[in-house]
């Protein structure tokens, strides 16, 4: 088969965040508009301005992982190995009946074994003492590694780094590896942990929230960094189908571009954003009018958000406040280099559910971001196009393009499987008892900018005076 | 099984070396065939530290210098280097056609550690937004975007000390999948306290004399640092401006394997490597005629060696070069420096000395005749390992249209 022609999907999901452990725990809460924030617990946080960040709370590996995997692997592999686990098992493959020579692992992690750093600097300060062999856990690469050695895969193995977009990138690095020869099947996704490394720098450059985060509302205030990890299961989809896996949700494209501006601040006109989105499109050869559905980056800094409403507005024009768009940092915080993979798997749900989560956070639209944030209740819509984008310190932007395959399929077997719980939203049982309803009525696209543009269009309305902002904007991560 | 488009070919119009044995291709192979282990390295406490060339950096650029980490400054230097050498000047009207793809084993650690030893020593409020970002191993690739105006795709990778090799390889990628028309790539890795502490209560830190690539079973490295970074383009861009062409890249596999750091290895995955990096290029291993091997004088030697003489068998035994007994162990560079050495050699076609090239059985081949079969081969393979398990196998071919 040509290069061309290779189709790629998104076989399984698995996810340890802030809302739960397990995809099923994430949405239901996302589709609930739960937020996983709270002060930190994890470490000392006296001396620290903001302390709201999203942690995973009652951490459990041993529901997982066996009691060697626990001694053997430090917090971030263990976040990602569950969430591995999770995702083999929703793609229903078994690694040792393919040739794992075709099977890659690719994770993305800004922080990796950071919680190894900081206890080898402990000990050098006198604190407890520290195993220099536990050093070499410490480098990026090695979550990837680790990963891959647990599977025993023998094919492509990247750890992929452009800070808060590598997630969005490492779904995109899937598809292009598949295209292009290097493996059929790619275990992708991200993971970061909470430490004192992250947070004290993001409160140093002022870009978190004293209270709680807030995308595209008029009050947002800064970002609050989340933990957890997000992985998915991505195939060659005729090695999908031969198999009998579900096909029906495709990587369609995926668009990179450089802002070449600033180190932590977004471009403010979103040029660089707008063109990763413009390549992904191309690549997917979609045309924007195609995409029902933008899963924003949404960090809930001042910047940020002007940047991607200023972004979307110069892809899709005068339709831009049409398209229904989110944030899930509101929920789970700035997961970081997991951020673009938990996207994606709220993507996936969306495109299967029909539904897409609120805004958690946005209650009050900032008029200078005319786009039709999904707030306050779930939205059904029978999306097939979504566009995911994410950008990042160093002036990284990566977006990719999921679709509901036209040729997928969604065998009854896997669908029943996933029956959902009375208690969760579905398509089928509605809400649950006692919980808001949908936002709209009927299962139609709807085109509804929750405020109009502002009178000066736009590119006017998007942009924010610097001088107006002192805190919790600067940031584009 | 997928098939390459080959349409697009890709080849390499600059190289930027910053290395253990200077800064440009000529001083690397000079310095190599020369004997020379690693001479510019000084050896300063515990701290291997090599100079940066930072006037390659144009004067009206060089006022962000200051700011920037050791990482940073390896990649701006290469990258000015490489673009100088391929006379590459980049148009804003091109900027959205010209990427950057840099690889790097370590990233940002050295920057992490003074970070961290701040904040952990004085509390968050010692915390420095500007060292903190450069706190991400994209900086360096977002430093050398701002400097030269690259707004195409702009990708930092991670795959142990195969990386800068890999991300060539998704250089040519970037290319051949029409998403840039000119890419700079290459890798780098800088040396930091906390490496060199782990490493030598590990036992891992070997002196000079002690890398002996092929001849050691010692596990252990000597580090070293550099950066390269290499200009790579479309041929018919290349010729219609009329610039200096390396070679080309043929391929690129990347592949692990997961028992490097078991007493008992196999080699499945580097040969697994090795066959989709001819099967994507369509070439026969018979072609090859040298192998730029990862060998550094460590167990792993004898488990490429095998892996290798599995792909060759019965076809004929390449030359086997091991540039790391001169260079030390640049981590994450060098791939990238093996490809850039193979480069020098094919265009200089210096004598080389006894014992920098030896046969599939880890025997010496006298000089002359390493010397003689480098020069009659028109296909080279180049291997990045690393005991993490990642392999990065490409294979580059010499410019024949010169």
């Amino acid at each position: 088969m040509d290069a061309p022609t290779r189709k790629v999907v998104i076989t399984g999901c698995g996810s340890l965040s802030p809302l739960g452990s397990g995809v099923q725990a994430f949405w239901d809460a996302l589709l609930a508009g739960h937020s996983g924030l709270a002060p930190i617990r994890s470490f000392d946080t006296r001396g620290y301005s903001h302390v709201v960040a999203g942690e995973i709370k009652d951490f459990a590996p041993e529901h997982v992982l066996s009691s060697d995997e626990i001694h053997r692997l430090d917090r971030v592999s263990q976040y990602a190995l569950m969430a591995v686990r999770e995702a083999l098992s929703d793609a229903a493959v078994d690694l040792r009946q393919i040739d794992r020579a075709r099977v890659g692992v690719i994770l993305a992690t800004t922080l990796g074994g950071m919680l190894i750093g900081e206890a080898y600097h402990r000990g050098q300060r006198g604190g407890p003492s520290f195993p220099a062999r536990q050093l070499l856990h410490f480098p990026y690469y090695v979550v990837a590694t680790r990963l891959a050695r647990e599977l025993g895969v023998r094919g492509p193995v990247v750890s992929p780094s452009i800070a808060c977009a590598s997630g969005t990138h490492a779904v995109g690095l899937a598809l292009e590896f598949i295209r292009r020869g290097q493996g059929d099947v790619f275990i992708v996704g991200g993971a970061e942990t909470i430490c004192e490394f992250v947070v004290s720098g993001f409160n140093c450059l002022r870009a978190t929230t004293a209270d709680t985060v807030r995308p595209f509302d008029a009050r947002r205030n800064g970002l609050a960094i989340g933990e957890g990890a997000a992985v998915l299961v991505v195939e060659e989809a005729s090695h999908a189908h031969a198999r009998g896996a579900r096909t029906d949700v495709e990587i369609a494209g995926t668009g990179l571009a450089g802002d070449a501006t600033h180190m932590t601040a977004p471009a403010r006109d979103g040029a660089g954003a707008a063109r990763a989105m413009r390549g992904a499109l191309a690549d997917a050869a979609c045309v924007p009018r195609a995409v029902e559905f933008i899963s924003a980056h949404g960090t809930g800094t001042v910047y940020n958000d002007a940047m991607e409403v200023a972004a979307i507005a110069a892809v899709f024009g005068e339709a831009a406040g049409a398209i229904p768009v989110n944030s899930i940092k509101g929920a789970i915080g700035h997961t970081l280099g997991a951020a673009g993979a938990f996207e994606a798997i709220m993507s996936v749900q969306i495109l299967r559910e029909g539904l897409i989560p609120p805004t958690v956070g946005c209650e009050q639209l900032d008029p200078a971001c005319p786009l039709d944030i999904v707030r306050g209740e779930p939205r059904r819509s029978e999306v097939k196009t979504i566009l995911s984008t994410s950008s990042a310190f160093a002036g990284n932007n990566a977006a990719i393009v999921l679709r509901r395959s036209p040729q997928g399929s969604s065998p009854d077997a896997r669908v029943d499987k996933r029956e959902p719980h009375p208690s969760r939203w579905s398509p089928k049982n509605g809400p649950p008892q006692g919980e808001r309803k949908l936002s709209s009525d009927d299962n139609t696209i709807t085109a509804r900018p929750e405020e109009p543009p502002s009178a000066g269009g736009f590119s006017k309305g998007a942009r924010r005076k610097e001088s107006t902002a002192s805190k919790g904007k600067g940031s584009r991560a | 099984m997928a098939s390459v488009d080959r349409s697009t070919d890709v080849v390499i119009t600059g190289i930027g070396v910053v290395s253990p044995f200077g800064h440009s291709v000529d001083e690397l192979t000079r310095g190599f065939c020369g004997g020379q282990h690693a001479a510019p390295l000084q050896e300063r406490d515990a701290e291997w530290v090599s100079e940066i060339p930072m006037s390659a950096v144009p004067e009206d650029k060089r006022a962000r210098i200051g700011r920037l980490d050791r990482l940073c400054r390896f990649f701006l230097a290469a990258s000015y280097l490489a673009a100088d050498a391929a006379g590459l000047v980049i148009l804003p009207d091109e900027a959205e056609r010209v990427g950057l793809s840099f690889g790097t084993g370590l990233g940002c650690l050295l920057t992490d550690e003074e970070y961290n030893r701040r904040v952990v020593k004085q509390g968050p409020s010692a915390a420095s937004p500007r060292l903190f970002a450069y706190t991400v191993s994209s900086a360096a690739a977002g430093e050398v975007s701002i400097a030269l105006g690259i707004k195409g795709p702009n990708v930092t990778a991670h795959m142990g000390f195969a990386a800068g090799l890999g991300a060539l390889g998704y250089g040519y990628d970037l290319i051949q999948m029409g998403k840039a028309d000119v890419v700079l790539a290459g890798g780098a890795d800088v040396i930091g306290p906390a490496l060199l502490d782990a490493l030598r209560a590990m036992g891992l830190l070997k002196r000079r004399d002690q890398s002996r690539p092929w001849l050691d079973a010692i596990p252990g490295v000597f580090p070293g640092e550099a950066a390269v970074v290499a200009v790579m383009e479309r041929r018919d861009r290349a010729s219609e401006r009329r610039a200096p062409c390396w070679g080309q890249i043929e391929s690129y596999a990347a592949g692990f394997e997961p028992t490097l750091t078991r007493r008992n290895r196999e080699h499945t995955g580097i040969i697994a490597t090795l066959g989709r990096v001819l099967e994507l290029s369509r070439r026969q291993a018979c072609e090859i005629g040298a192998v730029f091997c990862s060998a550094h004088g460590t167990p792993v030697d004898a488990t490429e060696r095998a892996a290798l003489a599995d792909v060759f068998s019965g076809v004929g035994a390449p030359l086997l070069v091991a540039a790391k007994a001169a260079t030390g162990d640049c981590f994450g560079a060098s791939g990238v420096l093996a490809l850039a050495l193979a480069a020098g050699l094919w265009r200089y076609a210096p004598q080389l000395s006894d014992g920098t090239g030896f046969d599939l059985n880890g025997v010496a081949v006298a000089g002359a005749e390493a010397s003689a079969r480098l020069a009659s081969t028109p296909l080279v393979l180049v291997n990045a390992l690393c005991y993490s398990g990642n392999i990065v196998s490409l294979l580059f071919a010499r410019n024949t249209g010169e």
